[in-house]
């Protein structure tokens, strides 16, 4: 959680300011599905204010990915979250449990 | 993207990315389960996607895309938080009236005989044409059907347009002239098909993302797809195009017309298809012949076109290559870069004119598509007919045969409707201006902002002589601090009703949660203010369920008949597209298709019928590039266009109180040029004064190198600097759509 306040972004986005600071991270980001299709910063961390989320549960990502948030539920998945298998930012798919979908398990 | 395997996965320092500690290694499965999850289409864009909402108790939590539908689950990141739209402080929870020119609060009951009491005085007085409707592509279908019916057959006025007009009112006019009906006839499903996408004024990545993401999954697929943009800007959407043409503003229709010259010069038109399907017009007749057009088309080298757009003459060339290449589909999309211009009707023309002289459409993935910018203008204002010139479902006011079937339908007598169709949108705030009209109601929209000259129209909405109704779900917005009565509207998941969206896909949004506060649908509003102007025969309905069923009935028969849409059928699809004539037929993807339109007539002899018009043909225009309605000169020397960010929608009354969105991009800079910064004595960050013959704006000057030089970008999103107080109001001469995109302006250093 961020202590101290951020600033508005105003004009621009969040990459403006975080390349500089966070260059890993923004690299990784426009590097992928979520980068090419501008699903923004915000869409997993929220506001840049109270509302700001540091580590996205899987309640972020339910809009676009229910079907997989759901299987969170099922055994095979005990003590596991997003996180345990897809890399921040970088967000590849698994390919290994999806040796036959030519998207990855990617929609 | 490089797949990687599990293996390499699990070695990656997954959360040391953020130069954090890792998680600990269970975490609790953190959704929070809602109590039901109701089938809805989000509130934003004309893209339509399906949603679920979450609710628990009356409040709804989360939101998640609908997987049976076209977005196949995904949402946008406006989308993803739509939650936070219906809990806003901003929120309007009771009505409002202007006392000592104050808005104070007021009761339903004081507020609507407020209403009754001033527009019935009003037209006592002055007749039915000094009031007026104002409308919205945001309203449900139902809605926008009382408020047609009650100004058309009610009130006997014409004075009713809406937003539309300043946003679709081109691409409405250029499929009516080009098909003889109004509606794209390809769907998003071309998207999946198309070798080559050809957009032009569409900045698809920010404002349409669903479907530019859709788009991209196509090129992944298919690493030979080309993606082709044309816009006076560097956007987003070029990040990923093939190739990219940069025109001066406005000079693009020289480059549409050098398309189809190569094309024909390079053996790629499609000439048994023109024979068979097609007609040629100049003017407003289709009277002319393929010699004509192949003759007008000589003056459109790939240079003059170059010469006048400031493109490279071998860009033109390799577009019209990709478009033409035979045996490759072809999908066109465009958005407001071809509509807000007074060359629009013609610009929509002539990309129709591309499609039909290679014969790419009617094939998956080969079609002429318009993207719309509000997720009911189609099915709420266009097709409704619930502009001044319209009647329901393809019929016009002008025309005594479609008034008379109206007038049937709806229970009137024969002469009841005016024969004169009324104002357009910016005409009608100049009758407001100009005293003709007296009193306006405006329903879900926001023309204090969204106006081109916006103080013009500003003015004249503040004026004592105007009695200005707003009925909306915020306050303030740029317009109901304008008002007399302020009516607090239900909001999206508050009501229920219909939404059509881009590809004539119809749907249904469940209600799911009570309004706040005394808020009502909009739908109750209108019918409880007919019953007070003492229409409650002519609108008798409780439920819009029963609004519906008049509908169908007047589709029933028309070029849009989906009659067999019921009630029960739109619960339970994802989604249905018309034509749609029985209960049973299962929707239409490709329209004026034998096999897939069922009015076009399974026996037909070719593949394509084009109904719309009487002979069965299209219609291939002449249609010459003009110069814009204002042009750079010594005293306005730069050009200024307008647009949209990703993060923000229309006049953002609803992201801007979206706590993730409202801090990011909302603040309008003035884009600008390396060398026009360097030109001008200025830098990143200086304050500017943006000064056009209409108006001053002080903004903050950004240096990019996405901005054309000689141009200036402002979005039009921020509620405080209004970016349309420069804005031009020349209109398109057929659609009457304002010229957003185009205004001259000199810069002045603060």
């Amino acid at each position: 959680m961020v202590a101290r306040a951020h600033p508005d972004v105003g004009a621009g986005d969040c990459a403006d300011c975080h390349r500089a600071t966070h260059p890993p991270v923004v690299a990784d980001y426009e590097s992928s599905k979520h980068g090419r299709g501008l699903v923004g910063c915000p869409v997993c961390h929220g506001s840049t204010q109270a509302g700001f989320v540091a580590k996205p549960g899987p309640e972020r990502c339910q809009p676009c990915h229910a079907a997989q948030v759901d299987s969170l539920k099922t055994p095979v998945m005990k003590n596991k979250d997003c996180w345990s298998c897809h890399v921040p930012h970088r967000l590849n798919p698994h390919m290994a449990l999806h040796k036959n979908d030519p998207n990855g398990g990617a929609k | 993207m490089t797949p990687l395997s599990r293996r390499h996965i699990l070695e990656l320092p997954t959360f040391a990315l953020m130069g954090e500690a890792p998680a600990p290694a269970a975490r609790a499965f953190a959704v929070a389960e809602p109590d039901r999850w109701v089938k809805t289409v989000c509130r934003y864009c004309g893209t339509g996607c399906g949603v679920y909402v979450g609710v628990k108790g009356n409040t709804v939590t989360a939101v998640k895309g609908d997987e049976r539908n076209h977005n196949a689950g995904f949402v946008c990141i406006k989308g993803a938080m739509l939650p936070q739209i219906l809990t806003s402080p901003s929120r309007l929870t009771h009505p409002l009236i202007r006392r000592g020119g104050k808005l104070v609060r007021a009761s339903w009951e004081e507020a609507m005989a407020l209403v009754a009491a001033r527009f019935q005085e009003t037209i006592e007085r002055h007749g039915p044409e000094a009031v007026a409707f104002y409308g919205s592509g945001q309203a449900l279908t139902e809605e926008t059907w009382v408020a047609n019916k009650l100004m058309k057959a009610g009130i006997r006025s014409n004075n009713i347009d809406g937003n539309p007009r300043l946003c679709m009112a081109s691409a409405a006019g250029g499929y009516i002239s080009s098909f003889g009906k109004d509606e794209p006839m390809g769907c998003y499903e071309d998207i999946d098909h198309a070798d080559v996408y050809f957009l032009v004024g569409s900045n698809a990545a920010e404002a349409h993302p669903i479907l530019y993401q859709r788009m991209l999954r196509r090129k992944e697929r298919a690493p030979d797809t080309k993606l082709i943009v044309v816009d006076p800007r560097r956007t987003r959407t070029m990040q990923y195009a093939d190739l990219t043409l940069l025109p001066k503003p406005g000079m693009d229709l020289s480059i549409v017309n050098a398309m189809a010259h190569v094309i024909f010069k390079e053996g790629l038109a499609d000439l048994e298809f023109l024979r068979q399907h097609v007609t040629y017009g100049a003017g407003a007749e289709a009277n002319k012949t393929i010699e004509d057009y192949r003759t007008f088309l000589e003056a459109y080298t790939p240079q003059r076109a170059a010469a006048d757009s400031g493109c490279r003459v071998e860009d033109i060339v390799q577009a019209a290559r990709w478009f033409g290449e035979r045996g490759r589909a072809t999908m066109s999309m465009w958005t407001m870069g071809v509509n807000q211009r007074i060359q629009g009707v013609w610009l929509n023309n002539i990309l129709n004119n591309l499609h039909l002289i290679t014969g790419k459409i009617g094939l998956p993935g080969s079609t002429p598509f318009s993207l719309t910018g509000q997720p009911n203008a189609c099915g709420g204002v266009r097709d409704g007919g619930a502009l001044s010139h319209l009647l329901p479902y393809g019929r016009l006011v002008a025309n005594e045969q479609h008034r008379r079937q109206m007038e049937e339908l709806w229970g009137v007598s024969a002469g009841t409707i005016n024969p004169k169709p009324g104002p357009s949108a910016v005409e009608l705030f100049q009758a407001v201006e100009s005293g003709t009209i007296k009193a306006v109601y405006v329903m879900t929209t926001n023309p204090g902002h969204s106006l081109p000259n916006a103080s013009r129209y500003r003015k004249a909405m503040a004026s004592e002589d105007c009695f200005l109704v707003v009925a909306e779900a915020y306050h303030p917005t740029r317009t109901s601090e304008l008002a007399d009565v302020v009516l607090p509207a239900a909001l999206w998941v508050e009501k229920e009703g219909v939404y059509g969206c881009t590809e004539r896909r119809y749907q249904l949004l469940e209600k799911a949660i009570q309004p706040p506060g005394e808020a009502r649908p909009d739908f109750d509003i209108l019918c409880d203010l007919a019953r007070r102007l003492g229409h409650g025969k002519l609108i008798p309905y409780k439920t819009p369920a029963e609004a519906w069923e008049d509908i169908l009935k007047a589709s029933k028969g028309t070029a849009y008949d989906f009659s067999g849409m019921t009630r029960e059928r739109l619960r339970a699809a994802h989604g249905l597209l018309w034509p749609l004539p029985e209960g049973n037929h299962p929707g239409t993807k490709r329209r004026y298709v034998r096999g897939d339109d069922p009015l076009v007539g399974a026996s037909h002899a070719q593949r394509v019928r084009f109904y719309g018009r009487s002979d069965n043909k299209a219609v291939v225009w002449l249609r010459d590039q003009k110069p814009p309605a204002e042009v750079t000169d010594a005293d306005y020397p730069m050009s200024l266009t307008t647009g949209r960010v990703l993060e923000h929608w229309h006049t953002a009354t609803m992201t801007g109180s979206v706590p993730a969105l409202r801090p990011l991009n909302l603040e309008a800079v003035a884009e600008l040029h390396p060398a026009d910064l360097k030109r001008l004595n200025l830098k990143d960050g200086d304050r500017i004064r943006l000064v056009s013959r209409r108006g001053k704006l002080t903004l903050v000057a950004r240096e990019t190198e996405n901005a054309r030089e000689g141009s200036v970008f402002v979005h039009m999103h921020d509620p405080e600097r209004l970016v349309n107080v420069l804005t031009i109001d020349a209109l398109d001469p057929g659609s009457k759509e304002p010229e957003f995109k185009i205004a001259a302006v000199r810069i002045e250093k603060e």
